[in-house]
């Protein structure tokens, strides 16, 4: 090898490298985002074109689970590059706002969300959710909460899956019922589901292939998840998961600015554009079908939405649960990584 | 769960891997010897028999394990057969990529005529000595490709994960990638994951000890595989395989094998998606342009890591240092996780913290972790290429022949660069697809194409992803081709006319 060649070479990649980000616009404000990037794409897009605040967004990565944007904006606490953080969830921003990244604001959007879904301080605020379901195939189950029950009550729970609950709304799922039932109950509950040989996966993704492609009767999930099996013609349904006191689990996204950014003015306006009616709309009347958490125009609601904020009502309050977060955690750990 | 039985389980898997790639590998090589493939001006036949050989080992693993997580969930009922799917899908690649060194190689160093007269020198009795001479010339004569080979085979699939993570139900195949990625998930501590990483690294050293030892201090060969192609009878080149008519039968059932799991049936299944994405999504600019940003973005991170690793490669084979090659090959060892999870640590350094969000990490992260396998096939080019025959082309070049300068190119080309030119293209077709690396320190403007991807698959696009998915595959490929005709256009034009 030449070093004269070398040099070329390297200034020819380089220059692949950094020639697109010429011909873009300087960013004004950096989001990091945990919510699915084709949906959420189309929504910064046109926050883009109506403040002309140009916007970086860097998504959450399945790939990256073990370190994550909440784990990665904890490791840049000192030195945010991010303004927003728009997650997916609120237990892994709850933990966030434990950790003094981020800080308060209370604008119009909101004031429109009710209070079961805010932060009093105003750390962090949510909106269009998700829930938890079972997805069931319907050619090998009909799905009732009797035919459910009665499979999950069964010895043998080999036609049943659920993600590995170290991460994800798995994780907070079990907090949910930590929460409800206690740290020794669901670790008795979880034991008994082992015992009785229920299928684990390694994602809400991949619970809904196994239920979706007929290795499974039934299998615990997301909403979101589901609407991309039916949107794919697989024989499914779904049903609400609910907790011993009868109540759902509701996910809601939530968006929170970060203590010590560098764009305060924009992230302001990114939230409040977040929280908006529209938004929560147009988060309804995508794909993946989430539940409006503030006051929207129900007319416009695709009828599968409508039932879903039915089930949403009777949602169970997640106070509880992100105090147990790092305790079902630690316990999980030991199940699933001993060494 | 524990992480020693994962680390077991991978090790057995990864030792039994390359060593049943052995014997296919044997075949497809003297197939593809038998057919002239890699030699100048060889059939179309013989360049589709090369490209179909190597085409496993392309084929990204994520792709694969998306492709195949729906044959692992109907095998839910069976474990085993589970196991055996993910240790065939590793087969097929561990094939594919002992060819390409086995290509690569020298054949033998020693001749069977010198072995044979060995064998004349037997004494009466067998002694421990001479009995160890005999393996060690064997070591340093026919066994040296094949061992080096399987030390390569072993530590790809020793590191193996996306594949792993995306067939993964009721924890099989068991893979200790996988099992580090869940650790860290359930928010352990830097500290302890490098206290857990050592195990597997020294593994990975005892992995790669057939390389130190036979590459270390050997000596320049003058028999390389492209002799072997131009005369394929010859006693040196036998012991890389004979090509009888049965073998020539295995030879092909194992490509139409291998083809079958990383092509045919991935195109089966996604045929009806790709040409809807082609149709849907060939009119949206903005997707397209994107995309193609992407893919840029992706190849120049993956050309510049790939040239970074290979000058340090070089540079430590010339140097000869133990102690420093360990220490630079440690992080590439260490997995796409823990280097790039170290690495973004070093980078909130107050003192590092301005660097934190360019392109540096990125680049630095995907050349460490290119650098073992860079160590590895620097030291195959180093080995398999004849400086005497080098210096002689050299002398041509300065000849005021304009014609004979011509063909003096295309002779180093022939000896030298065409290696380091394919050395590239595989380590840059790793780079590229490294999405651990790229999803944890990219920066903020510039997204690689391998982290849409991901996304795309997470969400069940398959329009889209399969259409992307084709774009990206096509790259690497298509980039070293352009920059073959490139090099092929500056020779005539400009070296001819000079």
């Amino acid at each position: 090898m030449r070093s004269s060649w070398s040099v070329l070479a390297l200034v020819l990649v380089a220059g692949a490298v950094v020639i697109p980000s010429l011909f873009r616009q300087p960013a004004s404000l950096t989001v990091y985002c945990a919510h699915d990037a084709i949906f959420a794409d189309d929504i910064i897009r046109l926050f883009e074109k109506r403040s002309g605040i140009a916007v970086e967004v860097r998504y959450d990565e399945e790939a990256n689970k073990s370190l994550g944007l909440t784990n990665l904006l904890i490791a840049e606490k000192d030195r945010p590059r991010c303004d927003v953080f728009w997650n997916n969830q609120t237990l892994g921003t709850i933990r966030l706002m434990d950790h003094g990244v981020l800080a308060p604001f209370k604008g119009t959007g909101y004031e429109r969300i009710p209070s079961p879904f805010k932060d009093v301080g105003g750390h962090w605020t949510g909106f269009a959710a998700r829930m938890r379901v079972f997805i069931v195939n319907s050619e090998q189950l009909t799905a009732t909460e009797e035919e459910v029950a009665e499979l999950l009550a069964s010895e043998s729970l080999n036609t049943v899956a659920i993600a590995i609950p170290l991460y994800g709304t798995t994780l907070t799922h079990y907090s949910v019922l930590a929460a409800e039932m206690g740290l020794e109950e669901l670790k008795k509950w979880h034991h008994s589901l082992q015992a009785r040989g229920i299928r684990e996966a390694r994602g809400n993704g991949s619970v809904k292939d196994l239920v979706a492609e007929g290795a499974c009767a039934l299998g615990f999930t997301d909403t979101d998840d589901v609407f991309v099996a039916m949107d794919q013609g697989k024989p499914v349904k779904m049903l609400p998961i609910r907790t011993t006191a009868g109540k759902t689990i509701v996910i809601p996204n939530s968006v929170a600015m970060i203590r010590g950014c560098q764009h305060p003015d924009a992230a302001q306006k990114f939230i409040d554009f977040l929280l908006s009616a529209e938004v929560e709309l147009l988060l309804a009347q995508s794909a993946s079908r989430q539940i409006p958490l503030g006051d929207v125009d129900r007319s416009r609601l695709p009828d599968s939405v409508q039932e879903l904020m039915n089930w949403a009502g009777q949602g169970v309050e997640m106070e509880a649960a992100a105090q147990l977060n790092d305790s079902v955690l630690e316990w999980l750990s030991g199940e699933y990584v001993q060494q | 769960m524990t992480l020693s039985t994962a680390i077991l389980w991978s090790f057995v898997r990864c030792i039994c891997v390359a060593t049943l790639a052995i014997v296919p590998a044997a075949e497809l090589t003297a197939w593809l010897r038998s057919t002239g493939s890699g030699k100048t001006g060889s059939g179309k036949s013989a360049r589709i028999g090369l490209i179909a050989a190597l085409l496993p080992f392309l084929v990204p693993e994520l792709l694969l394990g998306y492709t195949w997580r729906l044959a692992a969930a109907r095998l839910v009922d069976n474990q085993p057969a589970t196991e055996l799917l993910y240790g065939l899908i590793l087969t097929i690649r561990a094939v594919a990529i002992t060819v390409a060194v086995r290509l690569m190689m020298p054949a033998s160093d020693l001749s069977e005529e010198a072995l044979h007269s060995w064998k004349l020198l037997r004494p009466v009795t067998e002694t421990g000595r001479w009995r160890w001479f005999r393996i060690r010339l064997k070591m340093n004569g026919p066994w040296r490709p094949i061992l080096i080979a399987w030390s390569l085979a072993a530590l790809v699939s020793f590191q193996e994960f996306e594949t792993a993570a995306l067939l993964q139900i009721d924890r099989h195949p068991i893979a200790w990638t996988v099992w580090l990625f869940d650790a860290h998930a359930s928010r352990q501590p830097i500290s302890d994951s490098l206290e857990m990483i050592l195990r597997p690294v020294l593994i990975e050293f005892l992995l790669l000890t057939p390389v130190w030892v036979l590459l270390r201090g050997s000596t320049i060969t003058s028999i390389s595989s492209l002799e072997c192609n131009r005369s394929p009878d010859s006693s040196f080149c036998q012991t890389a395989g004979t090509s009888g008519r049965t073998s020539n039968w295995l030879a092909l059932a194992w490509l139409f094998l291998s083809l079958s799991v990383c092509l045919f049936w991935p195109l089966a299944t996604n045929a009806a998606p790709l040409l809807r994405g082609i149709r849907a999504i060939s009119d949206q600019w903005p997707f397209l342009r994107q995309s193609f940003e992407q893919i840029l973005i992706s190849l120049g991170f993956a050309a510049a890591a790939t040239i970074v690793a290979l000058r340090i490669a070089v540079w430590l084979h010339f140097r000869q240092t133990p102690a420093l090659t360990m220490l630079l090959l440690m992080p590439g060892l260490c997995g796409s996780l823990m280097t790039s999870i170290s690495l973004l640590s070093v980078f909130q350094l107050p003192v590092l913290n301005g660097l934190y969000d360019s392109w540096l990490p990125l680049l630095l992260g995907l050349a460490l972790t290119l650098l073992p396998r860079a160590w590895l096939i620097a030291g195959l080019v180093l080995n398999s290429t004849s400086p005497l025959a080098v210096y002689s082309a050299n002398l041509l070049d300065e000849s005021p022949d304009a014609g004979v300068r011509q063909r003096s190119t295309v002779i180093r080309w022939k000896l030298q660069a065409s290696r380091w030119f394919f050395a590239g293209l595989i380590l840059s077709h790793w780079g590229f697809w490294d999405v651990t690396i790229a999803s944890t320190l990219r920066p903020i403007q510039l997204e690689p194409v391998v982290t849409r991807l991901y996304n795309e698959m997470h969400y069940g696009r398959t329009e889209a992803l399969t259409l992307i998915t084709l774009m990206a595959a096509a790259a690497v490929p298509l980039s070293a081709l352009m920059a073959a005709i490139f090099w092929r256009l500056w020779v005539t034009i400009v070296r001819f006319h000079a």
